[in-house]
């Protein structure tokens, strides 16, 4: 990298010193053509100037460059530089006095011919700067068929340059065989319009584009015009005829006619596209449209950066100055974003605007446009633009609110996949809560050869609130509870554990039924939400003695089958959590049995009683009761699942009301 | 076979100051949301005098209880009350196996329930007047 900037700038130099060079030398033949004027003298100094000329345009290149792709600046610079051009004549032709001296315009003292140098050196290196600029825009977008018109026309001005003066002899001759000078200029002149006719730059321009392309282009054909004017140039001109004829030819027949021509034609062209450039320009923005709405579609899900993706998106289909976009996302997560220089400005003028319909406001010298962004119905928020200079026209304006509904849609669509992670994400933790709550389920019951006892429970959704449980206390004796905590889901699964901490703990302290459930209200009520509240029976099986004390606290009451005799036991007692501890006391009364062989206990939850069929009937406590005792001779594991089977059989498939099921069942065998 | 929904509405009715709630339906652990936003909203505006008629109310579960319980205390403390009538037999034994009639009044019509109120207003004065 190093190696190649110090080769270029090596490059330069010896390019300068090169210039510099050939500007002495010139001094000094034209000092010497002041006193001895001899036609080969001429000949040198036009040779001169013009490699002068080729090394200021290599000078000039890496400036000239830059206007490669960009002919609009190209020809601002053309005019400008040209004006400057027709400047320095202009002044260069007050300061150098010139004298004829037999038919041939010389400059009156040695003074003037310095002068004559520096204003020739001058002309030279702008002439340089506007043809290698002038070059650049000749040669864009065009293949190789306009560099062979090149070399033409500048074959044809050799030519042309054989008639005249410099190369008396050879034109004499050429005179006499071929045709006239004014001829080859005019064939010229057919050269540089052949060469102009086709300028394919214009077509792509930006309509702001083509009236700067228009403003040029007339410039630089007047400054050309102005620039082979007498009036301004001529004694300048005539100076720099004895500078070097040759160049003079150059700059007024070569450089101005062709520079001429080409400004004219492109006026013209520019002129004749001017009413497809709405069309061209439409094309274009359909086409970056579709394409940045594709960039959209990709950073769906990152919205900061899919917001800004589309501000920047919408300014440049629009041709806007400054963009606002707000997206309502949920109650209190707004994402705002600006882009330009008069976002305030715009944050101003959108805020007190209702947003059901878009709308336009004028301001200062624009317009600014509110479009809602709405997408099913739904508003979710705005984008608003503001475009200076003429505002939004019809089709602007339809191409922005087309856009706005995009950007609903990508917003829309956004929030759904939201949604659907969100999901995603909750039913793993349905998941999870559920794998819990079967945890808390006891994994084996007691067994012993004086009772049999099963259970069986399936939560209706993910997570339920039927809870079962048992301790075994030191003398064998066993403490069991059923309980249904109110709501469902995730909640009821916390209060589940809860229970259990609260049965696991103070079972082993309390094991008479009243006390148990006065210290289980006192550890519930007022700590948790007032909503919930807990039903349950809890037992104490004294499995020596073979008696049960049965309490029950809100909960639907146990069966109790003996023989052919089928009861349901409704100990008194209000749910746990219900009203305070003191008050609760007085309406707890347990039960206590003595068990006699084969007598059955079931305890349940709400979802056998309420378990619906097709037409609205629930199972009830009638049914119930008739089913038990059909099947009350057989053994409890089969007892729970043949009620569980009879549940299911009763809803007739039907899982709409489906509720939990627990159900536990226990048979004294001695 | 269409799918049966779990439909529950509430009639608002007003009554000398005391809000008539008619509960029509299937109260569970869904619908309740709808009664504890509806309650929220009226005991926020003011009102602490309910009167919960359930004649038409088909089912009620242990959630649906969760949400009087809810509001309960902040009533009571307004010098208000929640009340119920017109109990279907299957949920007054609801009532009775969670002791919820320890914990609120129920009565046989909305009329009984109103005057009710009217009676605690009354000693409520006199008891100001002494």
């Amino acid at each position: 990298m190093r190696g190649e900037n110090s080769e270029i700038k090596f490059l330069g130099l010896g390019q300068i010193l090169l210039a510099s060079f050939l500007v002495f030398v010139l001094l000094a033949v034209t000092l010497i053509k002041k006193v001895w004027s001899w036609a080969p003298f001429d000949f040198i100094s036009g040779i001169l100037s013009v490699a002068l000329l080729i090394t200021f345009m290599l000078i000039v290149q890496p400036f000239a460059k830059k206007f490669e792709g960009n002919p609009v600046e190209a020809l601002k610079f053309i005019s400008a530089f040209l004006f400057s051009l027709i400047l320095i004549s202009f002044v260069f032709k007050n300061l150098i006095n010139v004298t004829k001296q037999d038919n041939i315009v010389v400059p009156s003292l040695y003074g003037d011919v310095v002068m004559t140098n520096l204003f020739s050196v001058i002309y030279i290196f702008l002439v340089a700067v506007i043809f290698s600029i002038f070059m650049k825009v000749l040669f864009l977008g065009r293949g190789r068929e306009v560099k062979v018109k090149f070399i033409l026309t500048l074959a044809f001005f050799a030519i042309y340059l054989s008639f005249t003066d410099l190369f008396e002899s050879l034109s004499k001759m050429l005179r006499a065989v071929v045709f006239e000078p004014g001829i080859a200029m005019i064939i010229l002149f057919f050269l540089f319009m052949w060469i102009s006719i086709r300028i394919p730059w214009v077509i792509s321009l930006r309509k702001r584009e083509k009236y700067l392309v228009l403003l040029f282009s007339s410039l630089t054909f007047i400054f050309v015009i102005f620039h082979g004017s007498p009036l301004i140039t001529g004694g300048g001109a005539e100076a720099l005829r004895f500078y070097s004829p040759l160049l003079f030819s150059f700059a007024h027949y070569y450089f101005d006619t062709f520079i001429g021509v080409y400004s004219f034609f492109v006026f013209v062209s520019t002129i004749f596209h001017l009413p497809t450039t709405e069309i061209y320009e439409r094309k274009v923005a359909e086409l970056s449209t579709l394409q940045n709405i594709g960039k959209l579609v990709a950073q769906m899900l990152d919205i900061r950066e899919f917001s800004e993706t589309a501000l920047k998106i919408a300014m440049e289909i629009t041709n806007s100055k400054s963009a606002l976009i707000e997206i309502k996302l949920a109650e209190n997560e707004i994402i705002h974003r600006g882009i330009g220089t008069d976002t305030e400005k715009l944050k101003e003028i959108t805020a007190d605007k209702n947003l059901d319909k878009h709308l336009v406001v004028n301001f200062d010298d624009g317009d600014v446009l509110i479009a809602p962004l709405i997408a099913h119905g739904k508003t979710s928020g705005y984008l608003s633009l503001m475009k200076k200079e003429g505002g939004f026209d019809a089709d602007t304006l339809n191409l922005a609110l087309a856009f706005a509904d995009q950007i609903a849609i990508g917003v829309e669509n956004y929030k759904l996949v939201m949604e659907s992670i969100e999901k995603e994400r909750l039913l793993r933790e349905f998941e999870l809560a559920r794998q819990i709550q079967k945890k808390l389920l006891p994994g084996v019951l007691p067994k012993s050869n004086k009772f049999e006892m099963s259970a069986l429970s399936s939560p209706a959704f993910e997570v339920g609130g039927d809870y079962y449980d048992f301790v075994i206390h030191k003398d064998g004796n066993l403490s069991f509870i059923v309980a249904d905590v109110s709501g469902k889901g995730v909640s009821a699964a916390f209060y589940m554990a809860e229970i259990k901490g609260i049965f696991q703990s103070i079972s082993k302290i309390y094991k008479n039924p009243t006390e148990f459930l006065l210290a289980f209200n006192d550890a519930v009520y007022g700590h948790v939400d007032k909503k919930f509240f807990i039903t349950l029976i809890y037992a104490y099986f004294d499995v020596k003695n073979g008696s049960i004390q049965i309490a029950r606290a809100g909960h639907l009451p146990p069966i109790f089958v003996r023989g052919k005799k089928v009861e349901f036991l409704k100990p008194p007692g209000p749910g746990i959590g219900l009203m305070e501890t003191k008050m609760f006391e007085r309406y707890i009364k347990p039960v206590k049995l003595k068990l006699e062989k084969d007598d059955l206990l079931i305890f349940y939850s709400d979802g056998v009683i309420e378990a619906m069929n097709k037409s609205w009937e629930e199972f009830g406590y009638n049914r119930f009761a008739d089913f038990v005792l059909k099947i009350s001779e057989k053994e409890t594991d089969k007892i729970t699942r043949l009620i569980f089977e009879e549940i299911e059989k009763y809803r007739e498939g039907e899982q709409t009301f489906a509720d939990d099921l627990t159900i536990l069942a226990i048979k004294w065998k001695k | 076979m269409g799918k049966r929904e779990k439909n529950f509405d509430v009639l608002v009715s007003d009554k000398n100051s005391i809000k008539i709630l008619k509960l029509k339906g299937y109260l569970d652990a869904y619908t309740s949301l709808q009664l504890e936003e509806l309650l929220r909203e009226l005991i926020d505006s003011g009102n602490f005098k309910f009167v919960v008629n359930m004649k038409d109310l088909s089912y009620i579960s242990s959630a649906g209880f969760g949400v009087f319980m809810a509001f309960v205390d902040e009533t009571r403390k307004n010098k208000g009350d929640i009340k119920f009538s017109c109990l279907s037999e299957k949920i007054d034994e609801i009532f009775e196996l969670l002791g919820f009639k320890h914990i609120f009044e129920v009565y046989k019509s909305d009329e009984e329930a109103i005057k009710s109120f009217e009676k605690v207003g009354s000693s409520d004065v006199k008891k100001k007047r002494k």
